[in-house]
């Protein structure tokens, strides 16, 4: 108990409420395609790495959408945002945000806010980037609010177009939707562009946010948000497994699916064996496993592959987290700093591999109890040595990784109780 | 009755001044409907302008000062309690003699240093109640021996007053606020400042000349510390957390933004060498955790994502429609 605060629930109301909508954009896509208004490229496999390379070439496909989204015109229902979030009305002008590429440079970016211009003459774009003054004044990150709050207040619907820019300490209380127009890209730059529509506004607000995706089924935007909070509701709530944690969490977020007919909310089971087949589960996992938990000399032999370490005892005279003490103790400057970033960097790459093909051991030995399927695989030499050539590590490395429960009994279950 | 003060800044002017005030409230009422009368009072200086008024592009303060008032013997209607105040806030506006040439924020600062000095009781801080859940959980990690913890803490949750509750949990004698981001040092100061626990805090800005004195005589004063020292490698940085780590006081470490700029080594470095099993460390973030963790000796870790502030919000509406 604390000793001088109290808990005001008060507080606990001013978050607002929020949705996700997983948005197709083939539509629009095909139309272009067959109007010829693509170019071979994109026409091949869209993206949008593709379509900031050079906007020109995919330029009809992008006004397309934006029509489809904002004017609900061209006939893609599946992207009109007042059909999809049923908005019947508004008690202020319409604030959008919409995020690009993060290397989008800004010349391209401007030719974007171009386009968007162009196709949506009712609404003022607003580009957020370096090389763009707006009334004069040069945007940078600390300008980038009251730019847009001058715009704002104008009273005209808005989009602000940005890549890099206004991804943090940027608080626009009218952004009540929010695009995510990128595919894949890294988790926390997500969840902080995500939060440019949560700053609190008028009572009642619901912040929208609109992943665009090519192709929905593999878009993981929204996984990274899903498992962190199914893992900390399950440590706050020790009588839930993983996959009970994960459902509730599912029950409190809206995802919906985009349909010509309207949004269908996306039903738990499809979201979990839709989450397991493109690998998003296993991919957030990896990030945020507990690297702390590993000794400096185990991260440099995961990192370079040194089997031998983990088959040895001298991995238990080490202590465990205190990863950085090498580094930390060191006054060798930049260039060594920057290697053990990278092999930090480089173990988790190893710990995510495995958890990705987890699947070879728990299937293979039909066993979903980690440290005992390991017990099988080496003790049978056939599957050790095709658990060895799949992962790329000894299955002395893997054991390790178990037995000190950096890889977790739980999140085996959440995986295959839910594997369709 | 209360006697009130309050401020108001319209951001729509081009002239940037806030106006600072006062409202006696002659009924017999709560804090929460005098608030509410003085808006209504100050709505009135908005003639033809009420919806602008109403509208976000007007900031609003309230202060209840009864306190004060009635130990200067202005307890009563038009007794002009804001003039007392006026000059500590300073910098006269244009406008006339109400008006101050300073922006929402550090109007609110002076007035709460100033009533914080004259014993004027301050508005209770009240938690969140994943923030007291949070805060609850870190302290208990750093009574039972963990020294460095790693916060990750969603955008709306409330980071400022939550590490700021719990450096005032556990009683240190000097608050280190240390980020690669200037602004934080403005949030922490300007949302600090309003609320009773921290009335006894002095917020020195380690950029200024004459910290070591401020920071003594708040010290030799019984008073505690939130030192805000900025991650920028300059001249003088090593020569500033020398000072404030370099001493038999208590002290906490925090570092905001620790994903941005503060995660890289040269920055980091210098505050590492300096922890030791007397100095609590909470490495703050919004995301990015692993980043933000690179380079800290991490004991144990704390995270709330967006969806379950959402998930507290339900079962908050749930139990008081029980």
């Amino acid at each position: 108990m604390l000793a001088n605060f109290k808990v005001n629930v008060k507080r606990d109301l001013l978050a607002p409420d929020f949705a996700c909508y997983q948005m197709d954009l083939m539509g629009p896509v095909n139309s272009a395609i067959a109007a010829g208004e693509v170019d071979e490229d994109f026409k091949t496999l869209p993206s949008w790495a593709k379509f900031a390379a050079n906007p020109l070439k995919s330029k009809g496909f992008f006004t397309r959408a934006l029509q489809g989204l904002f004017l609900g015109q061209g006939g893609h229902d599946e992207l009109n945002v007042d059909l999809q979030a049923e908005i019947y009305s508004r008690d202020h002008a319409r604030v959008a945000m919409m995020f690009m590429p993060a290397n989008t440079r800004n010349d391209v970016l401007e030719i974007i806010g171009n386009i968007a211009q162009e196709t949506l003459p009712g609404f003022e774009v607003v580009v957020l980037c370096g090389t763009i003054k707006h009334n004069g004044v040069k945007v940078n990150n600390r300008k980038a609010e009251g730019i847009v709050k001058s715009f704002v207040e104008n009273g005209r619907p808005v989009l602000i177009i940005a890549a890099q820019m206004a991804q943090r300490s940027f608080s626009i209380p009218e952004i009540t939707e929010l695009y995510l127009a990128y595919d894949r890209g890294d988790n926390g730059a997500t969840l902080q562009k995500m939060s440019r529509t949560l700053t609190p506004g008028k009572e009642g607000k619901v912040g929208r946010i609109f992943s665009l995706s090519f192709d929905p089924n593999r878009d993981d935007k929204f996984d990274a948000m899903v498992v962190e909070t199914a893992l900390n509701y399950k440590k706050r709530n020790a009588g839930k497994s993983l996959q009970e944690a994960m459902r509730d969490v599912l029950r409190t977020i809206d995802i919906w699916n985009c349909q010509p007919n309207g949004a269908i909310k996306v039903d738990i089971d499809s979201y979990l064996e839709y989450a397991l087949a493109r690998k998003g589960i296993s991919r957030v996992l990896g990030k945020i496993v507990n690297i702390n938990l590993l000794s400096a000399g185990a991260i440099t032999a995961l990192a370079n592959g040194n089997s031998d370490y983990f088959r040895n005892d001298k991995q238990d005279k080490t202590q465990a987290g205190k990863t950085r003490d090498s580094a930390t103790t060191k006054k060798s400057g930049v260039k060594k700093d920057h290697s053990v970033e990278k092999e930090i960097a480089k173990a988790r790459e190893v710990i995510t591999t495995i958890i990705e093909n987890l699947d070879i051991i728990i299937l293979g030995t039909g066993n979903k109890i980690l440290k005992d399927a390991m017990e099988v695989v080496e003790n049978d030499d056939a599957m050790r040595e095709c658990v060895e050539e799949e992962f790329g590590v000894s299955t002395e490395t893997i054991s390790y990784l178990f037995k000190q429960d950096i890889i977790k009994q739980d999140w085996v279950e959440v995986m295959y109780d839910n594997a369709g | 009755m209360r006697m009130m003060v309050y401020n108001h800044f319209d951001t729509a002017s081009n002239l940037q001044e806030s106006k600072f005030g006062d409202h006696f409230v002659s009924k017999d009422c709560t804090y929460e409907e005098a608030v509410e009368d003085t808006i209504k009072y100050m709505r009135t200086q908005y003639p033809r302008r009420a919806r602008h008024f109403d509208s976000d592009a007007v900031l609003k303060k309230v202060w209840d000062i009864s306190e004060f008032a009635k130990s200067q013997d202005k307890f009563y209607g038009a007794s002009k309690i804001d003039d007392v105040i006026r000059p500590a806030i300073g910098s006269p506006g244009t406008q006339g003699k109400e008006y101050h040439k300073l922006g929402f924020d550090d109007l609110n600062m002076r007035v709460n240093l100033f009533l914080a000095k004259q014993g004027q009781p301050l508005i209770e801080a009240g938690l969140s109640t994943k923030q007291y859940e949070v805060a609850e959980e870190v302290v208990d990690a750093l009574n039972n021996g963990a020294r460095c913890i790693l916060a990750e803490l969603c955008a709306r949750f409330g980071k400022t007053i939550w590490s700021g509750a719990v450096a005032v949990e556990m009683n240190v004698d000097i608050v280190v606020v240390a980020s690669y981001v200037k602004t934080v040092f403005t949030s922490f100061a300007t949302d600090l400042v309003q609320f009773q626990q921290f009335a006894n805090y002095v917020h020195v800005d380690m950029g200024i000349d004459g910290y070591k004195e401020k920071i003594e005589h708040a010290l030799a004063n019984n008073k505690k510390v939130f030192a805000y020292l900025s991650l920028a490698n300059g001249t003088k940085r090593q020569e500033r957390i020398d000072y404030l780590f370099d001493n038999e006081h208590s002290k906490m470490l925090i570092v905001d933004e620790a994903d941005f700029g503060a995660h890289q080594i040269k920055q980091a470095q210098p505050l590492i060498d300096k922890l030791d099993e007397t100095v609590y460390t909470i490495i703050m973030t919004g995301t990015n955790a692993e980043r933000a963790a690179t380079h800290w000796p991490i004991d144990t870790m704390v995270s709330v994502t967006y969806p379950e502030l959402l998930i507290q919000k339900k079962a908050t509406q749930n139990a008081s429609k029980l």
